[in-house]
């Protein structure tokens, strides 16, 4: 099976024994919770798209391990079209979701490790290569969703791996066997862990020989004895639980995020694809962080195109359409979501070969691309609440508008142009609400600041990356300075 | 000394993170010393050793071919980071591991 349907993906899911814990109670099924069950979707439209020819071209791929036809989630870049493809296909699933589809922590977690286990092998000798391809291998044949599983909780961020007072606050290795490792520890923020298969672990940050307990990599089912996960809390989550279909603003999608718990898991080694090469984890945060920063470029830019429609459709519904200021921001927001894209599409187009023969992004566009994210949105935000008014914020609820009384007056007070109706007026206010403070908000804001290494991060890689001092080489020749 | 015929191929230089020039220059002189033939921009030989300022690599990628290659993208060589330092040495030993 190198294509699963999207049933296939439901039914796959729910044969997996996740423990998960939501507002303080253990989920029985996981993908028929309310709360959970529009992230999954998200992640099922990666496999729903799959089978459409008409997407075929941005969410398929050829494998370079099999020949077959496989996700492109799945794939490793084999080429700068395939990492141009990554960010088309991104902004698609933004557009067909207007939400986080989850799946992109994966398909960068496998093309970073892909190059740097092979590296690693090169100069230590070490066998994490080849164990990794039978991983990738198995990954494409199932169509998985794999969570890459990158951020630690931390701890005191002054502090060291080895020198945080409580040892779990980053995820090591406890115990190592003949058979494998035992692991301990905690991933934060893990997008679309329990809508994962499997997981792929990797350090959050570049460590010292005194942290070689900490460098480690491995993969693991996602429902594997031991790990278990705590869901994270989102604004207007509790709309889910009420049972309409205007309030949620996006009924049928979302994302998710949740604290993924390792109490003493055993990893056998063939799941091990580093184990206290800790020169190596460096390397390995750069390039998946680079992947990921990439990606910002394309999920984000189909996020807000939903959005900038949002308000233009709020704008008509307002009766405000061709007022100039109004025109004027939505091409402002197209403008800031188009700068988005393009910095997408250039460090993709700008990428190179590794030595183990997958393609990586230029890091330098890749981090420019990342740091606009962390900007960009906002303003196309605070520009959306402008167009579509304080109403998004103020109105009754769905039920106030059902209501065989007060309903009448809601319909006549909340009615924009008399086109449209006030049920429609108030559902693409509650699509604006729920991407700029809702649910959504989650991903289209603070995971834009946040997500893939926060602005500071960026900033360094710039400034690594920059080429400073041929600039100012450049300057001094042409002020004629010797 | 037939079929030693080296080409360095160059990128276009547009925002190089290293001296394209002078690696060339070194480079030609260390082979030139062990009799090697030496040209640039050409495709007519034995060996091509492309020099891009960055990792895009366009020396590689708007002049491919079938020969026989090294390939420096600002401080690596055949996509392995290796100091800006050694590229030098590194690029002409792979030219006499080919050869030799």
């Amino acid at each position: 099976m190198a294509l699963k349907t999207a049933q296939q993906y439901e039914e796959s899911l729910r044969k997996l024994n996740f423990k998960v814990y939501l507002q303080g109670e253990l989920v029985k099924s996981p993908v028929d919770h309310p709360m959970i069950r529009p992230s999954m979707n998200s992640v099922k439209m990666t496999y729903e798209l799959a089978q459409d020819p008409q997407y075929a071209d941005l969410m398929t791929a050829t494998s370079h391990l099999t020949g077959k036809k496989v996700n492109r989630f799945c794939h490793l870049h084999q080429s700068t079209d395939d990492l141009v493809k990554k960010v088309k296909m991104q902004r698609l699933l933004g557009q067909k979701t207007a939400a986080c589809f989850q799946r992109c922590v994966g398909m960068d977690a496998v093309n970073a490790v892909d190059s740097t286990t092979f590296e690693m092998d090169q100069k230590l000798g070490t066998k994490y290569h080849d164990r990794f391809n039978k991983f990738l291998l198995k990954m494409q044949e199932e169509d998985w969703t794999v969570d890459g599983a990158m951020t630690d909780p931390k701890g005191d961020r002054g502090l060291s791996p080895s020198k945080q007072v409580d040892p779990d606050l980053f995820v090591h290795v406890v115990e190592k066997r003949e058979d494998g490792i035992v692991v301990s520890g905690a991933k934060a923020h893990q997008t679309g862990a329990i809508n994962s298969h499997w997981i792929l672990v990797m350090p959050t940050i570049s460590m010292t020989k005194e942290d070689a307990d900490y460098a480690v990599s491995f993969c693991a089912p996602a429902d594997a004895e031991g790990i278990f996960y705590i869901y994270g809390r989102q604004s207007c989550d509790t709309r889910k639980l009420e049972g309409g279909d205007i309030d949620v603003g996006n009924k049928q999608f979302g994302g998710h995020e949740a604290l993924m718990v390792f109490d003493n898991v055993f990893i056998p080694w063939e799941n091990v694809f580093m184990c206290g090469e800790s020169e190596f984890s460096g390397m390995l945060v750069e390039r998946f962080a680079g992947y990921h920063r990439q990606s910002y470029g394309g999920c984000k830019v189909g996020v807000g195109d939903v959005l900038i429609g949002a308000a233009a459709t709020a704008a008509e519904f307002n009766g405000a359409a061709k007022a100039s200021h109004v025109k004027d921001k939505l091409i402002e927001m197209m403008h800031l979501n188009e700068t988005l894209y393009a910095c997408g599409i250039a460090c993709s187009a700008e990428g190179h070969k590794t030595a183990s023969g997958n393609y990586i992004i230029d890091l330098l566009l890749a981090n420019v691309c990342k740091q606009n994210v962390t900007r960009f949105p906002y303003e196309i935000a605070r520009l959306a609440e402008d167009i579509a008014g304080g109403l998004m914020v103020t109105m009754p609820s769905e039920k106030d508008l059902r209501h065989p009384e007060i309903g009448k007056v809601v319909e006549k007070y909340f009615r924009g142009v008399a086109s449209v109706s006030t049920e429609n007026r108030m559902r693409i206010l509650r699509l604006i609400e729920n991407i700029t403070l809702g649910t959504a908000a989650v991903g289209y804001r603070t995971e834009s600041m946040h997500g893939a290494g926060s602005p500071q991060a960026q900033r360094i890689m710039i400034a690594r990356q920059g080429n400073l001092d041929k600039k100012k080489e450049l300057a001094k020749a042409i002020a004629g300075i010797k | 000394m037939n079929n030693r015929r080296i080409s360095i191929i160059f990128c276009g230089g547009c925002n190089p993170r290293i001296n394209r020039g002078q690696i060339a220059a070194q480079v030609q002189n260390m082979l030139m010393e062990s009799g090697y033939q030496v040209g640039y921009n050409s495709l007519d030989v034995d060996f091509v050793i492309y020099i891009s300022g960055c990792t895009a690599g366009c020396a590689l990628k708007y002049n491919h071919s079938k020969l026989p290659a090294a390939v420096i993208a600002a401080s690596s060589i055949d996509a392995v980071t290796i100091d800006e330092a050694k590229l030098v040495t590194e690029v002409t030993k792979r030219v006499r591991g080919y050869f030799e």
